[in-house]
């Protein structure tokens, strides 16, 4: 069953006096528990793609359905508690906030969401699957780029999403903790989860399920592992 | 986002920043001290004068000769002079509202020592009613002194106890020097009093000069008799007082003087004026209107400069933050949620720097109050009067500033925000 589908999907932006073509009639399906990376150069429109598929931005045309619902019908605020809800982040430059720890970073993407249920042991239990059980009291500025990025890591998932987006989170890693990274998304895959992660990364991008390959905004390869 | 939660975020959030956010509250601070050490004793002022002219408890009306400008500089001398017979006059008249009247004579003054003179006032038995006159010991004048050989006097709180030191007591004789109030002509005289009355502490009368603490009390024609004056009816009078039983009669009664005064042959404003506890009141309110208006353009002065320090602080920190902003929105804050967390923000700066400003202002005054008398009279109510008008008009202002930059976050796109480098 898909998780989102993007059809017809095109993303433009006015630079001045000339139209720049960020995403062209993307069709895109993303099943429950599918791991897909997405392949391209810089400025390809990758990021874009993620933003459509994360609710973070309205197609110029096309439509985005979640789980049968069309997303780009929504306003600004249902679409907020719709990302609250259903889609989990991970970005590039990890984006904590610095002045929390690592438990109130990931407690606080729940204050956003209706499951505000027993918010500290999730997260806990989160930070303890991401290998973070000694630093729950940590700073951001007290952690190293991978702890930083699995605090993140268990902040998109205190919400339990319907899919996980992935912004070139090994990006500014090392190769060893980049694999540590990738290893714990192929873990929350064998969990159930949804993933989608854009990287340059090509060997990385081999341990997914299928490999999207980006270019000047249109999908112009897919490869889908075999099993 | 819940409230509790948006302001334990903002609560951290300000930590941040210390320096900077500290210029915040420090602006604060110094609009609390400033707000309270000029707001403060000037309603600190107002309220002592209208409190004293109120506790003088002086439900009557003055006549004064000549045209006087109560609070102002401005007096013109009578064409035709008030006399006793005058006051004897609207006496006769048993008007039902007036519960006591007399006129009153200065005949002379008296020096004990420096800075410390006294008056010799001549009036009748109605001045203790009048004046709400409390007696220490002893009685008050009464008609049956105005024959009597000995001239007996009614001495003031602070003749008795100040300037004679307290050694004195009913039936005592006292002899003093006299000096005569008469023309351009000085001239002192030995008197032999006999104290029958001392009187308890009271407010000064407003409308008038006249302190009772300084006077020594004679009956009317005994005065006059020191001064060599033997036609007590055609004797010119400092002031007629007259004591109206309420206070609200206090116009009525004021109407009725002029017409007879008028009847008589004298011009309103021109041959007398009538003041009141009303028109003291007024000339207070009409003082510190004006005051106050000049006081409000320097408060919201103060206030704008201080509310300008928040509004910066928040258009730098939004643009600092410009990327959190992003990413709380990609977790799913509302633009509401972003709003009341600046909000909340500025908010917790203006609190801070108006509790320290608070405390710090209370502590300015006290010491202030060593050095300046007028901000003696700013009690702790008042301060605390005066704060329950500054802290909400500060706190309001900063949220208004505030409100600006805080729209502007809400405005930012979390797809943009989020590539903001």
């Amino acid at each position: 069953m898909a998780v989102v589908s993007l059809i017809g999907v095109s993303k433009y932006y006015k630079v001045g006096f000339t139209v720049v073509k960020a995403l062209e009639n993307i069709n895109l399906e993303i099943k429950e528990n599918e791991f897909v990376s997405v392949l391209g150069p810089s400025g390809s429109g990758k990021t874009t793609l993620l933003n459509m598929i994360g609710c973070l931005d309205k197609p110029t045309k096309g439509k985005v359905i979640f789980k049968g619902l069309d997303v780009t019908l929504l306003n600004d605020k249902k679409l907020s508690e719709f990302r609250a809800n259903n889609i989990g982040f991970v970005f590039q430059t990890f984006n904590l906030l610095p002045n929390l720890t690592a438990l109130e970073n990931v407690e606080i993407a729940s204050s956003f969401s209706n499951k505000t249920k027993n918010v500290r042991e999730r997260a806990i239990e989160l930070l303890n699957l991401v290998g973070l059980r000694e630093r729950l009291f940590h700073k951001p500025s007290q952690l190293s780029g991978g702890e930083q990025q699995r605090v993140a890591i268990a902040r998109a998932l205190i919400n339990d999403p319907e899919i996980i987006l992935a912004d070139e989170p090994t990006g500014n890693l090392d190769s060893k903790t980049a694999e540590e990274i990738m290893d714990l998304f192929l873990k929350l895959k064998k969990m159930g989860k949804t993933i989608v992660l854009v990287t340059h990364n090509t060997s990385l991008a081999t341990k997914s399920d299928r490999i999207i390959y980006i270019k000047d905004g249109k999908i112009i390869n897919e490869t889908i592992k075999s099993v | 986002m819940r409230l509790s939660k948006a302001f334990k975020l903002a609560l951290r959030n300000i930590s941040r920043n210390k320096l900077r956010n500290s210029f915040v509250v420090l602006a604060f601070i110094l609009a609390v001290i400033l707000g309270g050490i000029i707001i403060g004793p000037v309603n600190g002022l107002k309220s002592y004068w209208v409190s004293s002219i109120n506790e003088a408890g002086f439900n009557a009306i003055v006549v004064i000769p000549g045209r006087a400008e109560l609070g102002g500089s401005g007096y013109s001398p009578p064409t035709k002079y008030i006399k006793v017979e005058d006051a004897l006059y609207i006496k006769n008249k048993n008007i039902k509202e007036i519960v006591a009247i007399s006129p009153i004579i200065i005949v002379g003054f008296l020096i004990f020592g420096q800075n410390t003179s006294s008056f010799m006032a001549g009036g009748w038995e109605d001045l203790l009613t009048i004046g709400e006159l409390k007696l220490h010991k002893g009685r008050f004048i009464e008609e049956r002194d105005k024959n009597d050989q000995e001239i007996n006097a009614v001495l003031g709180y602070n003749v008795w106890n100040k300037y004679l030191g307290g050694n004195v007591d009913v039936n005592q004789k006292l002899e003093v020097n006299l000096i005569l109030r008469q023309n351009v002509l000085i001239k002192t005289l030995n008197v032999k009093l006999k104290i029958i009355g001392l009187l308890e502490k009271r407010p000064p009368i407003p409308g008038t000069n006249l302190n009772p603490n300084d006077a020594i009390i004679v009956y009317l024609n005994q005065a006059l008799k020191l001064a060599n004056i033997t036609d007590v009816n055609n004797a010119i009078v400092d002031n007629i007082f007259i004591s109206v039983n309420d206070f609200n009669n206090l116009d009525i009664v004021s109407q009725e003087v002029v017409k007879i005064l008028e009847e008589r042959g004298y011009k309103k404003d021109i041959d007398f004026t009538i003041v009141s506890q009303k028109d003291a009141l007024n000339v207070v309110d009409r003082i510190f209107s004006q005051f106050n208006s000049f006081i409000n353009i320097i408060w919201a002065v103060i206030i704008i400069i201080s509310s300008l320090s928040v509004l910066i602080v928040m258009v730098i920190t939004v643009r600092e933050r410009y990327k959190e902003i992003g990413t709380l929105r990609a977790l799913g804050a509302k633009r509401t949620d972003v709003l009341i967390l600046f909000l909340f923000e500025s908010l917790i700066l203006s609190l801070i720097g108006v509790l320290i400003g608070s405390v710090t202002s209370i502590l300015v005054i006290q010491i202030l109050k060593e050095s300046y008398e007028f901000i003696r009279y700013v009690t702790m109510e008042i301060i605390l009067q005066t704060y329950s008008i500054i802290i909400p008009e500060i706190i309001l202002a900063s949220i208004v500033f505030a409100l600006y930059p805080s729209y502007r976050a809400t405005k930012i796109e979390p797809a943009v925000a989020l590539r903001y480098e």
